[in-house]
């Protein structure tokens, strides 16, 4: 069974397939307990089966939580650790 | 009165009728969340759920001080004590704080875990509303972290969210104690070590989100709620201290160089307003937890939650009032209605001169407490601040169109509902303050309006003799 992850984005509708950086959560963990901890991957996006064969679930959240209801699909290529490097922007929050 | 701990209170609160038991399992997956949301919008009971799916030995104490009543609880007050009573009790106690002492054994270090064995999944973090970005284990506690430069320890309530095994993310805003120290550590490339005590005392967890003066210690003041000093434990791995009853501990230490997403939250405006942002990585290098822990979570949103009771109304309410009274304003009154989210905040004055609401709105939102906020009413002496029935008619009927309002640009706060998301990126907000006092030179025969009041219009004899003959009319 496809296994299913979650993400954070600006803007569902607008969400365009190929190669990103990812930070995406677990949601179907072996271990219930593991559920919605986050990685960082590097993985293919597309918004069909069909276009990404035996990958895995994408669901798409807007950044305040939303979720979009048609789900996307992943396919991880490799871990990027556990972080983000810092951005120096500064930001007010 | 003996200081509560956290078990302590659960049971005063189930002695007060403020606390209801839920003994059938249920899901740290928004079912929780979902049950602690509906009991605070209903400013309904406490909750001590007994028994939580996958997490067997654990429990969950939801909306621990969402109300008035349990702030008083958790002081040893009278829960039927009215507001204006509770909030001078606590504004009275606040000032006169009362230094901790150390035990060398505590409850709170009945368990240790530290290194690779640490893993944050093995306590129940709630997934507290639907669509929140991870599992908040830390929404009751306080984050205890040391400034580098003097040793001056701060306790503040600033929420973490549950990363991975090891690691959670948090927001620490540069204007709180320790965002200050944060930047400290990082221009000297250490990071920052901290301690964060889930679930302590409830005076400890409410002293922490009461946004004191730098330099006030929070443990301090957390013993002047309770009349009684707090018991501190020195903890296992990092050069700080926590309360030794508090029910989890984690120990670690703030990293520079590396984010992590972190949000979006329920947030104490009533909106998950703030988007997930990168933000501060807390890495967990030791937990300590007494037998049996309790996880204790507050669920911020709609009124009434710990956001505006603990926070607003206490906490900016007092802030505020220092401030004025340092001022030497001929204040009356102050308070924070809890449903005004911390954002409105009512003055109630003497007015010896004109544009007094100007300079009273110069000194809220100037100082610490006052300056997240974004409305300031200001009502004369003759209207109860505590009163919002009459707070409301007095800016209904005595708040002049143009001179009574006034807005001037400020800093935005990131958590304003009202701005857009552009405007809080870059901190532009505003502030808008509604005076709803008469002005001084309006003569009291000639022009200021009659108040068609029982007290205020009719003879005081007469008063009197309606007053004694009240039931003889037929009223009970
Ligand atoms: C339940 C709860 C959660 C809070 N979460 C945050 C938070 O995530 N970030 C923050 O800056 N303030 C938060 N606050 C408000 C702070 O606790 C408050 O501003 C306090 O003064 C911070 O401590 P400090 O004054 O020592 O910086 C929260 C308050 C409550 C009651
Ligand atoms: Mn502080």
């Amino acid at each position: 069974m496809a296994r299913e992850y979650d993400t954070f984005v600006d803007n569902p509708d607008g969400f365009e397939a190929g190669e990103i950086d990812v930070a995406v959560r677990e949601l179907t963990p072996d271990d219930r307990r593991k559920k919605y901890l986050t990685r960082y991957v590097r993985a293919k996006v597309a918004p069909s089966e069909e276009e990404l064969p035996g990958s895995d679930i994408l669901w798409l959240r807007w950044q305040r939580g939303r979720v979009f209801p048609r789900p996307w699909r992943i396919q991880v290529i490799r871990e990027l650790g556990e972080f983000m490097p810092k951005k120096a922007v500064v930001r007010n929050q | 009165m003996a200081l509560l701990d956290n078990r302590q209170f659960t049971k005063a609160l189930k002695q007060t009728g403020d606390l209801v038991e839920v003994n059938r399992e249920v899901d740290w997956d928004c079912e929780i969340g979902a049950i602690v949301r509906r009991a605070c919008e209903m400013e309904g009971p406490a909750t001590l759920f007994n028994s939580i799916r996958d997490y067997p030995g654990h429990r969950i104490f939801g909306g621990p001080v969402s109300t008035l009543r349990r702030a008083a609880v958790a002081m040893g007050i009278q829960p039927t004590a009215s507001t204006k009573e509770i909030f001078d009790q606590f504004y009275q106690r606040m000032q006169n704080p009362i230094p901790p002492v150390l035990v060398a054994e505590a409850p709170c270090q009945e368990n240790v875990v530290v290194g690779d064995a640490v893993d944050l999944t093995m306590f129940p973090a709630p997934m507290v509303h639907d669509g929140d970005g991870g599992r908040y284990l830390c929404t009751w506690h306080f984050v205890v972290t040391k400034d580098p430069e003097t040793g001056w320890v701060n306790w503040g309530m600033y929420r973490v969210m549950v990363h991975n095994e090891r690691h959670m993310g948090g927001i620490i805003l540069a204007t709180s104690d320790a965002g200050k120290m944060k930047l400290k550590y990082e221009r000297m490339g250490k990071p920052m070590p901290f301690a964060i005590a889930i679930g302590p005392e409830p005076v400890c967890a409410i002293s922490a989100a009461v946004p004191l003066p730098a330099n006030i210690d929070e443990v301090d003041v957390a013993g002047g709620l309770a009349q009684e000093p707090v018991r501190l434990v020195r903890c296992k791995t990092v050069d700080l201290e926590v309360p030794a009853n508090s029910e989890i501990v984690l120990e670690g230490e703030i990293l520079h160089d590396v984010e992590v997403e972190e949000g979006p939250f329920g947030e104490y405006t009533g909106y998950r307003s703030g988007p997930r942002a990168p933000r501060a990585v807390y890495r967990v290098n030791c937990i300590t937890w007494r037998n049996n822990p309790i996880t204790v979570i507050s669920n911020m949103g709609m009124p009434v939650d710990e956001g505006q009771i603990c926070y607003g109304t206490l906490g900016v309410g007092s802030g505020v009032r220092q401030a004025l009274e340092a001022a030497g304003i001929p204040i009356t009154g102050v308070f924070v209605p809890p449903y005004g989210a911390g954002n409105l905040i009512i003055v109630g004055t003497r007015k010896p001169y004109n544009h007094i609401a100007t300079q009273i709105s110069q000194i809220v939102f100037g100082s610490r407490a006052g300056m997240p906020a974004n409305f300031l009413i200001v009502v004369d002496d003759t209207t109860d601040v505590y009163n919002i029935g009459k707070v409301l008619h007095a800016l209904a009927t005595k708040c002049h169109w143009r001179d009574g309002v006034m807005t001037f640009p400020a800093w935005g706060n990131p958590l304003a509902p009202f701005l857009s998301l552009r405007e809080r990126a870059t901190g532009r907000g505003g502030r808008i303050v509604l005076d709803c006092t008469w002005p001084v030179e309006w003569d009291p025969e000639a022009e200021k309006p009659v108040k068609s009041s029982f007290a205020d219009i009719y003879p005081k004899e007469l008063q009197e003799k309606v007053l004694r003959d009240w039931h003889v009319y037929g009223f009970e």
